[in-house]
C-alpha cells in the first residue's frame, strides 16, 4: 500500500489532486450546482419555446436564428457582454444566464424538429379517436418527440460542464479556477488536475444521461422496426 | 343511421366535394369508391370531422353533429387508416385502450375488453398484449388497428383503405375477418377504397365518386346490373359479369323444384316429364345407394338418349357459397352442375351452368352497361 502510494506520488497531477482534495471537492460541487441548475432552468425554458415555435410555426424562423446567433458568441464575450448589464454583473445570475442561452439551439431546435417528425398517421389516428389537442401533444407527441428531445438536452448538459469552465472569469468558483490560476502562475499541474476533472465529469454525465434516456424513453421506441 | 346533407368541402379555390347528400342505413356498409382525388377520403373525414365542411352538415342518428363537442363525437366513430397508426410508445394493451382510457372506463372492465378484443382479431392475447407495435408485421398492426377502433363499441366506424397496406393474401385474411366481425356487430360503416373488387366485396352500398361528386349510389347488386352511366361501367370494369358471380349465393340461382326420379324408372319417369309439357329443366336422378346424377330435359328432347346426357352430380356446397364458387367447381370438374344443399329439413336444389348463364344475362340485358361491355 504504502510502496503504491510512492509511486503514486511521484506522478505530479495526483499527487496535487490528493493535497488539495478540499478544495477540489468545493470547486466539483459548484461546477456541478451551476450545470445542474443552468440544464433544469434550459429544460423548462427552451422545451416551451421549442413548443410554441411547433404551433406557431411562423415563429421558428426568428426563434431559431437567434439560438444560432447566440451559439455563435464566443463564451467568453458573452460572459462580458452580460457583465455589463444591469442586474447582472460578477457572480452566478450571469453565469447561469450564460449557459442557458448557450443551452437554446441544442433543446428548441431538437423539440422543434422532433415534434414535426411525429409520423402524421399517428397523429391522425390520436385526433380520429377524440384526443384533444392537449391530449395528442402530451400523450402522443411529446413520448414520440423523446429519443430527439433527449439528446438535444444531453449534448446541451455536456457542453455546459465545459462552459461553466470560463465562468471563473467572472466569480465562479469552479472547476475553471484550477487551469485560470494553472495559467497565470505557469503551474501546468493545476491546469491538468482541471482539465482532467472538468473531463471526467462530462463524460460521466454524458454516460448518466445515456442510461437515464434508456430509463425514460418508451422501449417501444428503443425497439427495431419489425419489416 | 348516417346522413350526408348537402356536405361540401372547399380547399382555397379547389373544390375537393361539391354538394353530396347520402345516407347510410343503420348497421351496414357504405364503400365510397372512385379513382384519386374524388373527394373520397375527404367525405369520409368529415364524417368525424377532421375535416370541417365548408357547407352542409352530417345527421348521425337524427342530430346535427355539430351540436356535439367534437371529442365527444369522434369517441363514438371508430376510426381506422391504411397507415394504422399505432402509438410505438405503447403496448398493444395501452393501444387498445385508447378510447375506453378517453371515456373513463376502469381499469378492470378495460383488462377484459383488451382481451376480448384480441381473440376477436384473432390475436393471442397472452403472446401480444405487451408487445409494442414494431415487434408486429403489418397484418397484425391492422388487426390491432381494428381492434383499437372497436374498443369502445362505437356504433360507427370509418375505415380509410384498411387493408390497402398489406400483401394480397393478408389483404384477404383481413377482409373476411372484418366480414364475420360486422356480421355479428354491425356497425354503421364508412368505408374508403379506390378497388371496385373490395368496394364490392365489402359493401352493402357502394358510392362512386367522380370529382367531388357523387355519381352513383347503390348496392352492389344494382351497381353491377345497371351501372348509370358510361364512368360507372368503365370504373366497374369489362369484366362486370364476372363481379357478378361473386354478389350472388347459389340459393338465389338454383333451381329448388327440379323433379327427381328413380333410376331404375328413369325411361319412363323421363318420358312423362315431357309427356307433362315440362321444359328447360334439370332433372335429378337417384340411384338405389341413394347417389345422384342429373340431366336437361331439353337436352333429352334434341338428343333422344338418356344414357348419353346424364352425368353425376359429384360436387355438393352450401346455399350460402357464391355462385363464382360454384362455377370454379364445375370448371374443376368438367360437369356443369352442382347439388346445393338444404337448409335443414329443405329439399336440396341444383345448380346449373345454363341456369347461371340465364341469370347472369338477364342482369346484364337491358342495362346501358351491355353497350360498354366490349
Amino acid at each position: 500500500m504504502e510502496f503504491l502510494r510512492e509511486i503514486l506520488w511521484q506522478v505530479d497531477p495526483i499527487r496535487y489532486f490528493f493535497e488539495n482534495i478540499s478544495r477540489v471537492i468545493t470547486y466539483t460541487q459548484n461546477h456541478l450546482e451551476l450545470t445542474l441548475v443552468g440544464v433544469i432552468l434550459a429544460i423548462i425554458l427552451w422545451v416551451s419555446v421549442g413548443i410554441i415555435i411547433y404551433r406557431y410555426p411562423r415563429l421558428s424562423h426568428g426563434v431559431l436564428g437567434i439560438a444560432s446567433i447566440v451559439m455563435c458568441i464566443p463564451s467568453i464575450a458573452l460572459y462580458g457582454i452580460l457583465l455589463t448589464l444591469p442586474g447582472f454583473g460578477l457572480g452566478r445570475t450571469s453565469a447561469l444566464t450564460a449557459l442557458v442561452l448557450y443551452a437554446m439551439l441544442p433543446i428548441v431546435r431538437n423539440v422543434f424538429v422532433a415534434l414535426r417528425g411525429v409520423d402524421e398517421a399517428i397523429l391522425d389516428a390520436a385526433r380520429g379517436m377524440g384526443m384533444s389537442k392537449q391530449e395528442v401533444l402530451w400523450e402522443v407527441q411529446i413520448p414520440n418527440a423523446l429519443p430527439t428531445i433527449f439528446a438535444g438536452v444531453r449534448v446541451a448538459l455536456v457542453m455546459m460542464v465545459g462552459i461553466a469552465t470560463l465562468a471563473t472569469y467572472i466569480g465562479e468558483q469552479n472547476l475553471g479556477r484550477l487551469i485560470q490560476h494553472g495559467i497565470t502562475r505557469t503551474h501546468p499541474t493545476m491546469i491538468i488536475v482541471g482539465a482532467i476533472v472538468v473531463s471526467i465529469i462530462a463524460i460521466g454525465i454524458d454516460l448518466l444521461m445515456g442510461l437515464l434516456g434508456k430509463h425514460l424513453i418508451s422501449k417501444g421506441l428503443q425497439l427495431e422496426e419489425n419489416k | 343511421m348516417i346522413r350526408l346533407d348537402g356536405v361540401g368541402k372547399d380547399f382555397g379555390d379547389f373544390t375537393a366535394v361539391r354538394e353530396l347528400s347520402l345516407e347510410i342505413p343503420e348497421g351496414k356498409t357504405c364503400v365510397m369508391v372512385g379513382p384519386s382525388g374524388c373527394g373520397k377520403t375527404t367525405t369520409m373525414r368529415i364524417v368525424n370531422r377532421l375535416i370541417e365542411p365548408t357547407r352542409g352538415t352530417v345527421y348521425i342518428d337524427g342530430e346535427d353533429y355539430k351540436k356535439k363537442k367534437v371529442e365527444i363525437l369522434r369517441r363514438d366513430i371508430g376510426y381506422v387508416i391504411q397507415e394504422v397508426g399505432l402509438f410505438p410508445h405503447r403496448t398493444i394493451a395501452e393501444n387498445i385502450s385508447t378510447t375506453p382510457k378517453l371515456a373513463g372506463w376502469d381499469d378492470k372492465k378495460i383488462k377484459k375488453r383488451v382481451d376480448e378484443l384480441l381473440d376477436l382479431v384473432e390475436l393471442d392475447p397472452d403472446e401480444n398484449r405487451n408487445k409494442f407495435p414494431r415487434q408486429l408485421s403489418g397484418g397484425q398492426r391492422q388487426r390491432v388497428g381494428l381492434a383499437r377502433a372497436m374498443a369502445a363499441d362505437p356504433p360507427v366506424m370509418l375505415m380509410d383503405e384498411p387493408f390497402a397496406a398489406v400483401d394480397p393474401i393478408t389483404r384477404e385474411n383481413l377482409q373476411n375477418m372484418f366480414l364475420r366481425l360486422q356480421r355479428k356487430m354491425k356497425k354503421t360503416i364508412v368505408f374508403v377504397t379506390h378497388d371496385i373488387n373490395e368496394a364490392i366485396k365489402m359493401g352493402d352500398q357502394i358510392a362512386i365518386l367522380k370529382q367531388g361528386e357523387l355519381v352513383q349510389a347503390d348496392t352492389p347488386e344494382e351497381l353491377l346490373a345497371n351501372p348509370k352511366n358510361q364512368f360507372v361501367a368503365d370504373f366497374i370494369g369489362v369484366d362486370r359479369a364476372i363481379k357478378i358471380l361473386d354478389l350472388f349465393s347459389t340459393d338465389e340461382v338454383m333451381w329448388t323444384e327440379a323433379p327427381v326420379i328413380k333410376k331404375q324408372s328413369m325411361q319412363d319417369e323421363a318420358r312423362k316429364l315431357i309427356e307433362s309439357g315440362e321444359k328447360g329443366i334439370p332433372v335429378i336422378v337417384e340411384d338405389e345407394q341413394g347417389k345422384k346424377f342429373w340431366f336437361d330435359l331439353d337436352e333429352l328432347e334434341k338428343e333422344g338418349s338418356l344414357e348419353d346426357i346424364i352425368r353425376p352430380l359429384e360436387i355438393t356446397l352450401d346455399p350460402t357459397n357464391s355462385i363464382k364458387l360454384a362455377m370454379a367447381r364445375m370448371l374443376e370438374h368438367n360437369n356443369d352442375a352442382v347439388l346445393i344443399k338444404g337448409e335443414e329439413d329443405e329439399e336440396p336444389g341444383i345448380l346449373t351452368l345454363r341456369g347461371i348463364r340465364n341469370y347472369v344475362y338477364r342482369i346484364c340485358e337491358s342495362s346501358p352497361g351491355e353497350k360498354v361491355g366490349k
